[in-house]
């Protein structure tokens, strides 16, 4: 375990305050960079020492150990740093909600059961305080999502840097289905056994009505190119059921995740299976589907009382061991900083370190078909990257540098300046509050 | 067939003879994080009688003792979590704006699972709290995580101090302000119910007194009306009754402060403190405590002007502070959550593991029994695969009385004692968030802590 | 909270299709006061040896017994060599004959509950806020069991008709509900019924939902203060008697209830079903030291050895969990599924039900956690702890199966005539009275046609402080005659019908509609009552002219199974309807239109 002085930390902080007093607020800046003297992880390609990453126009323009340091480059000396391409939360509601139980501040539960048409983007406050918070520990581009009813919305990924949604998009969407479910929402949920099987036949029955509306509006579709009634429900569903789009189905109970794999074949859709928290007692059907998942939060617990206690840490790793294509989220918002945990302790159960790095940043980008923008430090790609002093899922690391879309932004939250004003806070206890002289 | 054997001296269901089971042990070459008196290499732990009798290197055990090989491994003190709600039946006796006289200790819960989780993640002790929907809830038990005993008494941390919750902010003001439209519905009533009760417990321990004096010259004096609400405000005025306060803001913290400075009332320790960063050193100079999270925030509004710097601040400040959970999810990585300490602020490795052992037990008052591993403590004992503090380290063996309650390799997976007659396949359960400080209220409110 | 009466009045159905003793001549007049049960098998007391002998009883006493006893002039004979004669049950614990209490009244006052509050009177007064009336907190220790009883009552006919003599009654309610009484299941009036009340106190871990207290630590610290005030007043009241300048005692309903407690002359019959329910009660005995008998106890063999110095007396469930294995139902599902899919493609993976490791672990388990639960009884007596049944959590039409349940898993017929007989005489302190068949004890005997326990035994007559009760086996007989060809009898249940359930002080009134389809039947039921979101009902059997089927009512997150049994005669129907801790109600219905075909 390395140990870090915490004088040479404070150093640090009071460099930043200067920069911050003498420039007010902190913006990102944009520009040609090089990252000199640095340990890359490549993530695809290995891991270089002593390595060079250029950055120009908001691509890696040059990675490796003998790259021509550019005359128009600001260059950053990362000696004993590592660059890392920036991780992918692959669910959150970041941007959609601001405060938890303030139902205003939500915005990815629209009414009604049947919204595929909701876009997440439309809603996405690049104002959050939120976005800061995250993205300072390296995570640089999320899966924002709708949630609630079978069909909630068009969930989108932004990377979280940006003053307008468009600015933030990160060039894949998916349809959000929420598959029905036969077990309970929670301990709490009181129904009987009976009214919950009665429940969930009610949705698979609701979802396959769903499904005949759909083909047929398809088939109306084509016969009238594109003339059939306005209908914006069935239509955002039509691209789905073509196979031009991709559904992000939410399943977790092992009965209804072998029941979705079975919807999925018969009806050829292209999807990703999100959630799949008992996905690990049904991991060789999911991995002969061939179907990806997006697993999380990794730190939870297991689903039902019997199972042993590390089962929900275990779950991504056993699901890639048998095969799947794996990638981690956390279902937070406030807390989506704590994605390189969750795949640490993916790694800590089972999971090798790499293949949890690649969970939280290449297979994301496969998965969501952006593997040739992000996901990894290779020429051409958008410049998604962070520098820290290690490993990124180790909590006593600490991140140097953030890149995203190429623009350089500082490493600044609400929750810093807030360590930065109250650490010392001036003035402190006022004679008042002595005890005895009240 | 060993899990069998082990099954069986695990879930004995009485005590013997009123004594809960302690053991001897030896736990060998360990790197022992002894948090008060610096990290020993390859140091033995000798355990007798459920105590630490010595700590050395290649120590001689009597013959027979159980050898614990701990070569390569680390060896802590059992963590201790200052806020939590597992363990016990009843969290929230919400009818009442105070309700000083309600015991959770009343309501252990011996077959709750989440106490062996926590045994998963190396916590040996718990602070079982009444939840926050009064302004002065019930009082609390401090609890040591015997599972697989059947008597609830097993499980009371003997001699701890009594505690008591009290809660500010937005929880008591939804609940009987906007719920049950009795005062308190702003902060300000808050401190009024507050120095209303103190003021009622300074009545009744006046009205006791004369009592006492008066019997000894008049057998046939008359005793005040038996108030166990207004007993147990003048015991906390006597300074027998550690408040345990859930609060947020920087205000709120200030308020009671004064109110307890107003009534002469020391021992405090603040609860959540999500905003305690901002009012450290009024904290440091009361000497008053505070339990927070690693970084939970934003869950609601009085929440949002939050720092996971939080416990950094307070530390550097002065103030005794400690990592909790308030959840049966978090007591099973509490290492982790206090090694987030190391990332916002810089915290040492033996400053963030003091977060969740010597810390906590400060502000429950057990300090002297657990905490650290030093001779005479308790055994309470959890070793990890490698640094705690690594997210890669696996909590692998946990002690408490120098009896193994968690062992990663030799349990089996279906740890729960009491099985329902009636259900034949333990239920899925999707991951729905519960705000176990609310337990208890959930009908008529839904968000967390 | 007329929802929630409603609800609360409709739990349980009687199996009244399995019936094995219907009354006869039930309201005919007494012919005689003197009976003589001629040459029966005698078994008078647990443990003694079976003997042919004659009992002659007159005036609601044995007067005597014996192989050659002397047969009165005036006896109603009965002969009864092919019978057998057991002393009558007696119930330790239970609430025959009690009503359910009135629906609540709206409540006033500043403790008004929730959300009425006069905002100009909110101020808090520490003591008085949160502390609501004791009606509103239930706490009722005043309370007797006496005015709730009614005569009416199935109940009281349901167990005399299982052997039960005599009861110890206690009132409905929540925390501390208030006082049990002693009953004999026979009588004209209500009043008749009564022997001793107010014998004891029954408390149980009930909260008072939004008022203080709501929760079982609130219970706990009620009872303390409770208690403690109690003692004081106890004192104080000595004092006041014996010495001037005392002032009077303050006085309180309830503490002035419970000192027959506080002096220990009143034990507390604590309804404590569960494990950790039985130890908070012991806790609670240990904590402030009241005569306590816990009572309606499922588990008590996980803290059997709190029980063995036998300072704490038992009283048993007669309520047995359910064996809810799917075994049986999914062999019958397995078996349809696989007819269905025998033409699927083979490639889809098999259906892992029944090969499946853990779920054979977890059916382990379960059925050892049912067996211990059946052996509860067996345990106890095994280690010599005395204990008596009660059937406040039974249903009538349950006890044989659930008795002859506990006998498998290891109960002996002498402890079972015990715990029915000389142990609860003994706790109630009437084993002088009752018991046995004895010489100067009560009349209470049961006869019937095998040994009492036996498969297929059936009560023949019922013998209640001299009142003769006969059964008819024929009735049995008859349904049985009837089942053989029923198969061939359509059903002629489709339709909507009207019903009215006769609660006491209301009718309950609403329709049902059943509609059959490929010979399976669906209903649903439509009342002003019912506004939560589920109508539909639930295992409906229809047998000739039998039906039976359930409803589940969600209430305040619990759920409630209301069980309705009904006979179809024609246009109408009559029967009754259920509710488990509630009690049983008559129903009748009449046909408003067939289906259309």
């Amino acid at each position: 375990m390395k140990k870090y002085n915490p004088i040479l930390i404070l150093l640090i902080f009071v460099q930043s305050i200067f920069v911050l007093q003498a420039q007010q607020v902190a913006k990102s800046t944009f520009g040609v960079f090089a990252l000199t003297n640095a340990t890359v992880e490549t993530v695809t390609k290995g891991r270089l020492e002593n390595a060079t990453v250029i950055i120009r126009n908001g691509k890696i323009e040059a990675v490796g150990t003998n790259v021509t340091i550019p005359a128009d480059a600001q260059v950053i000396d990362c000696k004993g740093l590592t660059v890392y391409p920036g991780m992918v939360d692959s669910g959150t509601h970041l941007g959609l909600q601001e405060i938890e139980s303030i139902s205003v501040t939500q915005d990815y539960d629209e009414m009604g059961e049947l919204t595929p048409e909701m876009q997440a983007l439309t809603a996405i406050n690049p104002n959050s305080v939120l976005i800061p918070v995250t993205r300072v520990s390296g995570v640089t581009s999320v899966i924002a999502s709708p949630s609630g009813g079978l069909f909630p919305g068009t969930a989108a990924l932004i990377n979280l840097e940006g003053y307008t949604p468009e600015q933030m998009y990160a060039g894949f969407k998916a349809i959000v289905m929420n598959f029905p479910s036969t077990g309970r929402r929670g301990r709490y949920d009181r129904r009987t056994d009976e009214d919950v099987k009665k429940d969930s036949d009610k949705a698979i029955k609701k979802l396959n009505e769903t499904w005949d509306r759909v083909k047929t509006y398809a088939a109306i579709d084509s016969s009238t190119n594109g003339k059939a009634d306005y209908n914006p429900q069935l239509a955002a569903l039509v691209p789905v059921y073509r196979g031009k789009a991709t559904a992000m189905i939410e399943v977790n109970k092992e009965s209804d995740i072998l029941t979705a794999l079975k919807w999925i074949k018969e009806n050829k859709i292209k999807a990703i299976l999100t959630g799949v928290d008992e996905g690990w007692r049904v991991a060789d059907s999911i991995a002969l589907s061939g179907i990806p998942v997006i697993t999380g939060p990794v730190i939870s617990q297991p689903t039902r009382e019997s199972d042993r206690y590390d089962q929900g840490y275990k779950n991504a790793g056993l699901m890639h061991k048998a095969g799947v294509k794996v990638a981690i989220r956390t279902a937070d918002a406030e807390n989506v900083r704590n994605l390189p945990f969750n795949a640490g302790f993916a790694a800590a159960y089972g999971m090798s370190k790499e293949d949890a790095l690649k969970a939280v940043t290449i297979v994301p980008a496969e998965i969501f078909g952006v593997a040739d923008k992000i996901g990894s430090i290779e020429v051409g790609k958008d410049a998604n990257i962070f520098v820290s002093t290690g490993d990124p899922f180790e909590p006593a690391t600490q991140i140097k540098q953030l890149f995203i879309n190429g623009w350089h932004v500082p490493l600044e939250s609400r929750q810093t300046l807030l360590y930065e004003e109250f650490l010392k806070r001036s003035p402190g206890v006022t004679k008042e509050q002595v005890p005895g002289k009240s | 067939m060993r899990n069998i054997i082990f099954l069986s001296l695990l879930f004995s269901f009485s005590l013997v003879g009123g004594q809960v089971p302690t053991g001897d042990m030896i736990i060998r070459k360990g790197t022992v994080l002894t948090i008060t008196k610096g990290t020993l290499t390859e140091t033995d732990i000798l355990v007798q009688k459920g105590k630490i009798t010595a700590i050395g290197k290649v120590l001689k055990a009597p013959a027979g003792t159980k050898e614990i090989d701990a070569t390569g491994l680390f060896v802590m003190p059992g963590i201790i979590d200052a806020h939590s709600h597992i363990g016990i039946d009843a969290v929230n006796e919400a009818t009442n704006p105070i309700t000083s006289e309600v015991k959770v200790g009343d309501a252990i819960d011996p077959f709750d699972l989440s106490i062996y989780r926590a045994l998963a993640g190396g916590v040996t002790t718990s602070h079982a709290m009444h939840g926050s929907a009064n302004v002065i809830g019930g009082q609390c038990q401090t609890i040591k995580h015997r599972y697989g005993l059947m008597d609830p008494s097993a499980f009371i941390f003997k001699d701890a101090p009594r505690t008591i919750k009290f809660a500010l902010g937005e929880n008591p003001i939804r609940v009987h302000g906007e719920g049950r439209g009795v005062q308190p519905r702003t902060r300000m009533g808050v401190e009024r119910v507050i120095r209303n009760a103190f003021a009622e417990g300074q009545v009744y321990r006046d009205k006791m007194k004369a009592y006492e004096l008066e019997k000894v010259k008049n057998p046939n004096a008359v005793p005040p009306v038996y108030n166990e609400r207004y007993q147990t405000m003048a015991d906390i005025l006597d300074g027998k009754i550690i408040i345990q306060c859930h609060s947020y803001r920087a205000d709120e913290i200030l308020m009671l402060l004064n109110v307890l400075r107003d009534f002469g009332v020391k021992k405090i320790t603040f609860q959540h403190a999500n905003e305690g960063f901002k009012v450290a050193p009024e904290l440091a100079t009361f000497g008053a405590m505070a339990s927070v999270f690693s970084d939970w925030w934003a869950y609601k509004f009085e929440v949002y002007y939050s720092t996971a710097y939080n416990a950094t601040i307070l530390t550097r400040n002065g103030v005794v502070t400690s990592i909790n959970s308030d959840s049966g999810e978090m007591i099973r990585h509490l290492y982790y959550e206090c090694a987030k300490t190391q990332r916002y602020g810089g915290l040492s490795d033996d400053e963030a593991l003091s977060l969740i052992t010597i810390n906590p037990a400060r502000q429950l008052g057990i300090d002297d029994k657990v905490g650290s591993i030093e001779i005479g403590k308790d055994a309470d004992i959890a070793i990890f695969s490698g640094n705690p503090l690594s997210v890669y380290a696996v909590p692998l063996m946990t002690i408490v009385d120098g009896i193994i309650r968690f062992d990663k390799e030799n349990d089996p997976s279906d740890m729960r004692i009491y099985i329902d007659p009636e259900e034949a396949t333990p239920a899925y359960y999707g991951r729905e968030e519960v705000d176990e400080c609310m337990r208890g209220t959930d009908q008529m409110f839904n968000n967390r802590h | 909270m007329k929802r929630k009466y409603f609800l609360l009045t409709l739990f349980v159905f009687g199996f009244t299709a399995g019936i094995i003793a219907q009354p006869v001549s039930e309201d005919l007049p007494q012919i005689t006061g003197c009976i003589a049960l001629i040459n029966a098998k005698v078994i008078s007391a647990p443990g003694k040896p079976m003997q042919v002998e004659t009992i002659i009883m007159r005036d609601g006493l044995i007067t005597d017994i014996g192989p050659r006893a002397k047969i009165p002039s005036d006896a109603y004979r009965i002969q009864a060599d092919s019978l057998y004669a057991y002393p009558a049950f007696i119930d330790a614990f239970s609430s025959i004959g009690v009503k359910n209490p009135e629906s609540d009244a709206p409540r006033g006052g500043p403790q008004g509950g929730p959300g009425n509050r006069d905002r100009n009177n909110t101020r808090p007064s520490v003591d008085e806020e949160g502390n609501p009336s004791l009606e509103d907190a239930g706490i009722t220790p005043f309370r007797s069991v006496r005015p709730s009883v009614d005569i009416k009552e199935k109940s009281i006919a349901d167990w005399r008709g299982q052997g039960f003599a005599i009861a110890h009654i206690v009132p409905k309610g929540k925390m501390i509900p208030g006082k049990g009484s002693l009953i004999v299941l026979s009588g004209k009036e209500t009043g008749q019924l009564f022997w001793k009340e107010d014998v004891s106190m029954f408390a149980q871990w009930s909260g008072a939902g939004d008022n203080y207290p709501s929760t079982v630590i609130g219970i706990m610290a009620k009872w303390r203060e409770l208690y403690h005030n109690a003692s004081q007043d106890l004192v104080q009241q000595t004092s006041y008697t014996n010495a001037t300048l005392v002032p009077r005692p303050h006085y309180n309903q309830a503490h002035e209830a419970l000192l027959p407690v506080v002096k220990r002359d009143m034990p507390v019959y604590f309804r404590a079903p569960k494990v950790k329910d039985i130890s908070r009660a012991l806790a609670l005995q240990k904590d402030l030291g009241m005569k306590m008998v816990i009572s309606d106890a499922e588990e008590a063999w996980y803290l059997k050895d709190q029980f063995k110095t036998g300072t704490i007396p038992l009283v048993l469930s007669l309520a047995l969990p359910e064996d809810k294995s799917e075994n049986k139902k999914d062999k019958a599902e397995a078996k349809a599924e696989a007819k269905e899919k025998n033409d699927e493609a083979k490639a889809e993976k098999k259906d892992t039900v029944n090969t499946d490791p853990e779920k054979e672990e977890f059916e382990k388990k379960r059925a050892q956690s049912l067996k211990e639960h059946y052996a509860q009884a067996s345990v106890l007596a095994k280690d010599g702890i005395p204990f008596s049944f009660g059937t406040l959590s039974g249903k009538s039409s349950d006890f044989t199966k659930n008795i002859r349940l506990m006998m498998d898993n290891g109960l002996t017929n002498d402890q079972v005539l015990s715990a029915l007989t000389s142990q609860p005489a003994k706790l109630l302190g009437i084993e002088k009275n009752c018991g046995t068949i004895d010489i100067g004890k009560m009349a209470n005997v049961i006869v019937s046609t095998k040994p009492i326990f036996e498969k297929d035994a059936a009560i023949r007559y019922m013998i209640v402080e001299g009142n003769l009760y006969a059964y008819d086996e024929k009735e049995k007989k008859k349904v049985q005659g009837k089942e053989s060809h029923s198969a061939s009898t359509p059903s002629s249940l489709a339709g909507t019908w009207s019903y009215t359930i006769d609660i006491p002080d209301q009718k309950k009134e609403g329709t049902m509609e059943f509609i059959e389809k490929d010979g399976s039947l669906t209903g649903t039921i439509h009342s002003s009552d019912i506004t939560s979101g589920n109508n539909e009902l639930e295992s409906i059997v229809l047998d000739v002219d039998a039906v039976a089927f359930t409803f589940d009512f969600e209430i305040e997150g619990q759920l409630m199974v209301i069980e309705f049994n009904v006979k179809l005669k024609g246009e109408s129907f009559d029967g009754s309807v259920t509710i488990a801790d509630v009690g049983s109600f008559s129903i009748t219905g009449q046909r408003m239109s067939k289906p259309k075909n």
